[in-house]
């Protein structure tokens, strides 16, 4: 309990509960534009928290994290366009309620399901993440060196489709994390003479630049495409009522549960990431949906403006916001692309989350679990007034103008950071290498990851190595070091099992050919 | 449908053969540039770089063995290509003493038009107002230090 008031008193000091605010408020708008996903918002709000107290800028961040997964539902609802990827179903029912009137109660049931979905998570945060901090002070260099592995492996559920180009792109990442002086000896690598280069590729312009100047072409091409094929945006319905009766709220409620339950579950497990819970969620929706509600009169069909559409997609996307920062503050393995980000805003300020941030920054860990849950509660009024005010006139801003704002933002909070010319650089060409990544269909996440997990992994490596004397086995001594054996038989499973379900699969497919 | 939707790729232009050969070179290159390093620093990158030379070569050997799609260059070419350069040039000219204002007047436009924004007037309002917000914003409210004009007329 006294940890918890820790977390508290921190949060409660009236300029880090303002930025909290300010996040929440920040991340709804931010995340309700069209083209600006959440990892985007992150991107954005970097730069202005480098300059910040580390409370305050995490207090900031957790609030954009947390919202901006919500915000993404209004214009999915209002003109079917996702703001974010975690608002791809929500669109659908959304979008259908929106075009026979049902705006208001749509944007109503979506505000409403994210904050029991974030509330519900921010409790799992509260309970589990000290629970396996409490792990924390049994970790050596040998440790450190499986967890980093861990982590790496971690991003194998994040990756569909070609697993090998997933691992070159973590192998990307960790060789971007040698540029710099050695970490053993101090000698210069890959730096070319460049000053800017010694302490590595300067961390605020690239995260800008891999997530803000990627999506700034991205957008752009989707300009290009959509006057090609001679598309446009549809005109804006009205919002209307955004009342909820209470029949409603009572049908809603075992939907809340379920998706509630499965986000948190998602959440928890390392690279799982935000969509499987989403679809999950839906799933299970419409099953009870088809149960209960299909065919009676007055019922919309499932895809044309079902409430349970909209509720449990948002319901599940916010219940992973918290619950994915379980393995993040406890292990430092993010839950998903996103929440890998945050290890990017802990880093500008000198933390590393895992074992050590509760020992060693225990204020600030504390602060984060409980900001999750105050940024929930204040959530709710603050997307009301967000939905009747500020998204009318963003929806009134072109997309084309956007190109350039996102443009300047991004080039110029890259700037910022030491005003360095030499950043806008960086920033552009990250910006290029992520983007040739997309068009080349390699993963972002792994490279992200392995710039973080790298130095950690380099030099936890080469003193575990010392230590034993170069025996390689000693990650995987069971008598003296269990934990690092666990970790990496957890890392192996990661592994083989998706490549021993796919072997099942094609075994079976075999099977009823033969029997055909 | 285009030409390009219906078209069957040839070996040369699947996509999976150039990106595994890029991932190919780039670990060869860490590797060779690895081994100048000292040596307890050069093992590690060494390391990474050689797998990402096998991870290059599978992705390669793969591309060529299916029968896999061409990258879609058409949009990249004709407005991510230019928006780097104008985003490039705009970088060259703040370091070359042009100034904040100017150049990034400049490259506003130049964006602007490239998204399909169209009318002189409505282009030059939407510069200036993105320029605006942008200055208040950073060089008053966040007090950064802008790149200074090479002439003191220019902001």
């Amino acid at each position: 309990m006294d940890l918890i008031a820790l977390g508290f008193t921190t949060l409660f000091d009236p300029a880090v509960i303002l930025m909290l605010v300010l996040g929440v408020a920040a991340g709804l708008i931010v995340g309700s534009i069209p083209g600006i996903n959440d990892n985007i918002a992150f991107a954005v709000f970097i730069p202005f928290s480098f300059a910040m107290p580390p409370e305050q800028a995490l207090a900031l961040m957790v609030g954009v994290y947390c919202a901006a997964a919500s915000g993404g539902a209004i214009p999915a609802i209002m003109i079917k366009v996702p703001g974010t990827a975690s608002a791809l179903l929500t669109a659908v029912d959304g979008n259908a309620m929106a075009r026979r009137g049902e705006a208001g109660k749509a944007l109503s049931i979506a505000m409403t399901s994210s904050v029991v979905g974030g509330i519900a998570s921010s409790l799992v945060l509260l309970v589990f993440a000290p629970v396996l901090a409490t792990v924390a002070l049994r970790f050596g260099y040998v440790e450190n060196f499986a967890l980093a592995i861990l982590g790496m492996s971690s991003v194998v559920g994040l990756l569909s489709g070609n697993v090998i180009k997933g691992i070159a792109s973590g192998l990307i990442g960790l060789l971007a994390a040698t540029v710099g002086f050695s970490l053993t000896t101090g000698f210069p690598r890959f730096t070319y003479g460049n000053a800017n280069l010694i302490e590595g590729i300067p961390f605020v312009p690239l995260l800008v630049g891999l997530f803000g100047i990627a999506a700034m072409f991205e957008l752009l091409v989707d300009i290009w495409q959509e006057r090609k094929a001679g598309r446009s945006v549809s005109a804006l319905p009205a919002i209307g009522s955004m009342r909820l009766p209470r029949s409603l709220l009572r049908r809603l409620l075992p939907v809340w549960a379920g998706s509630a339950t499965i986000g948190n579950l998602i959440g928890m497990l390392p690279g799982a990431g935000m969509l499987m819970a989403i679809f999950l969620a839906y799933d299970q929706a419409a099953r009870r949906f088809r149960r209960h509600f299909a065919g009676k009169p007055g019922e919309a069909d499932w895809g044309e403006g079902a409430p349970e559409g909209v509720a449990a997609p948002e319901c599940a996307n916010n219940a992973v916001t918290a619950s994915s920062m379980v393995p993040l503050l406890s292990l430092g393995i993010p839950g998903n692309s996103t929440s890998a980000l945050f290890i990017g805003a802990l880093a500008i300020h000198g933390m590393v989350p895992g074992p050590l941030l509760f020992t060693q920054h225990g204020n600030i860990a504390w602060m984060i679990i409980v900001a999750f849950l105050i940024a929930n509660l204040v959530m709710w009024p603050i997307a009301f007034m967000v939905i009747k005010s500020v998204s009318r006139s963003i929806f009134a801003i072109p997309k084309e103008a956007m190109v350039g704002v996102i443009a300047l933002l991004c080039m110029l909070g890259a700037y910022a950071d030491g005003a360095n010319a030499f950043n806008i650089w960086v920033a552009l060409v990250a910006g290029a290498v992520a983007y040739a990544m997309r068009l080349a269909n390699i993963p972002l996440g792994p490279a992200i990851l392995g710039l973080i997990l790298g130095p950690q992994m380099e030099s936890s490596l080469a003193n575990s190595l010392s230590m034993s004397r170069g025996d390689w086995l000693v990650f995987i001594d069971p008598v003296n070091h269990p934990i690092s054996a666990a970790m990496i038989a957890v890392s192996l499973a990661l592994w083989l099992l998706p490549l021993l379900g796919r072997w099942r699969r094609s075994r079976r497919a075999e099977t009823s050919e033969e029997t055909a | 449908m285009t030409n390009s939707d219906t078209a069957r790729p040839s070996a040369l232009a699947r996509s999976d053969l150039w990106v595994g050969a890029a991932l190919f070179v780039i670990g060869v290159y860490a590797c060779w540039e690895a081994s100048g390093f000292d040596d307890n620093s050069r093992s590690y990158p060494m390391i990474l770089g050689g797998l990402l030379a096998g991870a290059g070569l599978a992705v390669a050997v793969a591309g060529l063995l299916r029968a896999g799609k061409a990258i879609r260059l058409d949009g990249p070419l004709r407005v991510a290509l230019p928006a780097a350069v104008i985003v490039a040039l705009w970088a060259v000219a703040l370091g070359a003493g042009g100034g904040f204002v100017l150049p990034t007047l400049l490259m506003q436009a130049a964006l602007l038009w490239l998204g399909g924004v169209r009318g002189p007037l409505r282009i030059a309002v939407y510069a200036v107002l993105i320029t605006a917000a942008a200055y208040t914003l950073f060089a008053l409210v966040l007090d950064v230090r802008l790149p200074a004009p090479a002439v003191s007329w220019l902001l």
